[in-house]
């Protein structure tokens, strides 16, 4: 798909462009564009029956403002010029912020972002976590005051 | 999602029980020694753990979708849509075996003594028709069968002996405790109904973390695997996919059972010589004004026009610090440490009653990016990972739990047009809150700051009220001696029809400062005890 099809969330080169530029590599972390998280996130935008509409009209928005700053569209912009351009639009565009949402929930449940946080990148069940004792001191000062 | 049994007759029973959460598991639990024919019905079903989100990595994104606690956003056939747009908070429920507990964060504090007496101790609201005395034997039967772990002694409370040692602070509760020590403030481990050791067949807690999205472990006690396996055992029967639609009358104005919609949407009904709401403070009063008849043309129980009133929620406002050092973010959500330093009416505040502090664990990665994102700590683009470091393992939260006073304009109605998925008409929830609430909250946000600061956090943020915070639903068919004012008895029974009882957290007159189920559970057991002492005399 190029970033001249009709529906901006059918569109891959530009999502992933707009991916990138929402949470871009850096360090251990991977960008969000690069971890094929866009059929999820299109999935649950489209399954919102209330927001898929503003956020698809907002995606369109910032596509053709792109297409109209450069032929290639978003993903020919530089970092520097897509978050330009995009917080040009944040305003106008609110559902923008929602999309957002999506993307910050799809990325920080990918194994490879877990992962790269220091977490195990498996489900929470069966495995657990371990957590902290209660500091005796602490415990100690509550025995004093124990009724 | 949910498991439903099929095809049982509609014999007539003893005891028709409707709703199977904390208040129906615990009664029928209780009455089942006396060996009557016990039936409950449900509109959910059985919940699998191995379907719990904490299965599955994306198990914080599942708690928006299918497991959330609003039953407005999950949509489940089960569940039925709430007109809440009059209220500023959101009432949080589930649908299932287990009811609510399926979610809940199984924090288990207990009414204090003084919560029974407002009226006399500040001249506001009512006083119970019962006190903290008379359920004392039945807080402590219910810390047994929910299986709680805790530290006894707590200087603020009266004495409790919880069956298990208290779960571990962890990093969050150690930072947390030493900043309530810095001001010389009351503060204690939290009792919680969730096992920190085996415990009658229950796993320990392995801190999974989200227990707001059910316990795939089994170590939250959640009534379908405390309460119901025992009560079944005893001889009470559960028919999930039942969704009553109203309570049904014999010409004598005795209840003589229910009209419902099985699993496969067929009107069924059952016959019974007692019945029991226990659908919690929205589904019980939304039930009895279902139920209209021409002697009860505004809905059943409802001489007094108390039905439906008085709903209390216990607004919440949370205070959130950010720390240098980490904190991490698992562990039992709700339960690590409380404090009651301002539990307590005292004039110079400018308020009547009080609060309490609640701490909360970190956020888990997808929390920390969208509640990061909401409150502006966490943004997009180059500056993304750096902001979001500074926030992830590194919170704190404290929740200010407001007492919330009985007001008759704050209350569940039948929308004109809502409907579930059976056609029954759905509630509507009218809220607002009172001078002396948002007092409250102006408080507890300030103290809260105090100690998030004397803990260490460099930077603090508050949101004075949380929208999504109608875990607790009380007040809407008040218990009291007086049938002018007041929906039941002392005991549970309806002023107005003498074999229907309501045992839910509807009764509730007024909610003191703290998490309600180990009252709403206790209750529900004083309940069951009084049917059986008066079983001869019963409906007299
Ligand atoms: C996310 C969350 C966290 C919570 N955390 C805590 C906590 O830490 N501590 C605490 O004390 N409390 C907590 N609570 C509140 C606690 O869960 C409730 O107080 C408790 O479950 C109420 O018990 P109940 O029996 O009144 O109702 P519920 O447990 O809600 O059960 C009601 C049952 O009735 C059924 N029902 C309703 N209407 C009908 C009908 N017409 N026909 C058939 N069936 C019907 C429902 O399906 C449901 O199963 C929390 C709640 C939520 C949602």
């Amino acid at each position: 798909m190029t970033e001249h099809a009709p529906d901006p969330l059918a569109d891959d080169a530009f999502l992933e462009a707009l991916l990138d530029t929402l949470i871009p590599p850096e360090g251990p972390m991977p960008g969000a564009g690069s971890l094929g998280l866009s059929e999820d996130i299109r999935t649950g935008v489209v399954a919102n029956t209330v927001l898929a509409a503003p956020v698809s009209a907002a995606l369109s928005a910032l596509r053709t403002r792109a297409l109209e700053r450069e032929p290639g569209g978003f993903s020919a912009l530089t970092q520097d010029a897509r978050e330009q351009l995009l917080s040009s639009l944040m305003d106008e565009q609110p559902a923008l912020g929602i999309f957002q949402l999506f993307v910050f929930a799809g990325y920080y449940h990918n194994a490879k972002v877990l992962q790269a946080l220091g977490l195990p990148g498996v489900p929470p069940f069966p495995r657990g976590h371990t957590i902290e004792e209660t500091d005796p001191a602490l415990l100690s000062k509550l025995a004093s005051r124990r009724r | 999602m949910l498991y439903h049994d099929r095809a049982m007759a509609n014999d007539p029973v003893d005891v028709l029980i409707v709703g199977a959460g904390a208040s129906g598991a615990a009664f029928a639990w209780s009455l089942a020694e006396t060996r009557m024919n016990i039936l409950c019905l449900d509109q959910g079903g059985w919940m699998k753990p191995s379907d719990y989100p904490s299965n599955h990595l994306d198990y914080e994104v599942r708690g928006f979708r299918e497991f959330s606690s609003d039953p407005n956003v999950r949509k489940l056939p089960v569940d039925y849509p709430i007109n809440a747009a009059e209220s500023p908070i959101a009432p949080l429920m589930f649908n299932a075996v287990g009811g609510s507990t399926i979610l809940w964060a199984a924090h288990f504090p207990r009414l204090e003594p003084d919560d029974f007496r407002v009226r006399t101790s500040d001249g506001v609201a009512d006083d119970w028709p019962i006190d903290f005395d008379t359920l004392a034997p039945f807080f402590d039967v219910n810390d047994r069968m929910m299986g709680v772990s805790g530290l006894s002694g707590n200087p603020a409370s009266p004495p409790r002996c919880p069956p298990m040692p208290p779960l571990p602070l962890g990093k969050v509760g150690n930072v947390l405790a030493r900043g309530f020590e810095q001001l010389g403030w009351h503060w204690w481990p939290s009792d919680a109904a969730i096992a920190s050791q085996e415990y009658e067949g229950r796993a320990p807690c392995i801190n999974l973390s989200p227990c707001t999205t059910g316990c795939a472990q089994g170590a939250k006690a959640s009534t379908d695997i405390t309460y119901w396996p025992l009560a079944q055992r005893r001889g009470v029967r559960i028919r999930t996919g039942c969704r009553v639609r109203e309570v049904t009358l014999r010409p004598d104005g005795m209840a003589d059972g229910v009209l419902y919609y099985d699993a496969d949407g067929n009107l069924q009904q059952q016959k019974a010589e007692i019945v029991v709401l226990a659908c919690n403070g929205v589904g019980t009063p939304r039930l009895l004004l279902n139920s209209v008849s021409s002697q009860h043309p505004n809905g059943l129980s409802n001489r007094s026009d108390q039905v439906g009133r008085n709903l209390m929620f216990h607004p919440v406002g949370v205070t959130l610090g950010i720390f240098e050092e980490e904190l991490g973010h698992h562990g039992p959500v709700g339960c690590c440490l409380h404090s009651h330093e301002f539990y307590d009416s005292d004039p110079s505040r400018g308020f009547v009653r009080g609060y309490s502090f609640e701490a909360m664990r970190g956020l888990g990665p997808v929390m920390a990016a969208v509640m990061g994102m909401q409150r502006g700590h966490v943004g997009w683009g180059k500056r993304h990972h750096e902001r979001y470091r500074r926030l992830y393992n590194h919170v704190a939260a404290l929740l200010t739990i407001t007492e919330d006073l009985p007001d008759p304009d704050n209350r569940v109605t039948l929308d004109p047009d809502l409907k579930d998925g059976s056609g029954i008409p759905a509630p509507k929830v009218t809220y607002s809150l009172s001078e002396n609430t948002r007092k409250i909250l102006a408080h507890g946000k300030d103290r809260a700051t105090e100690v998030l600061r004397a803990a260490g956090a460099t930077e603090v943020s508050a949101q004075e009220l949380m929208p999504s915070a109608g875990w607790h639903l009380l007040g809407t068919a008040r218990m009291g001696t007086d049938p002018e004012t007041s929906v039941v008895n002392e005991w549970g029974r309806s002023h107005d029809v003498k074999n229907l009882f309501v045992i839910d957290g509807s009764v509730f007159v007024t909610a003191g400062a703290v998490n309600p189920t180990a009252t709403i559970q206790a209750v529900a057991l004083y309940i069951a005890d009084a049917i059986k002492q008066r079983i001869d005399t019963l409906f007299d």
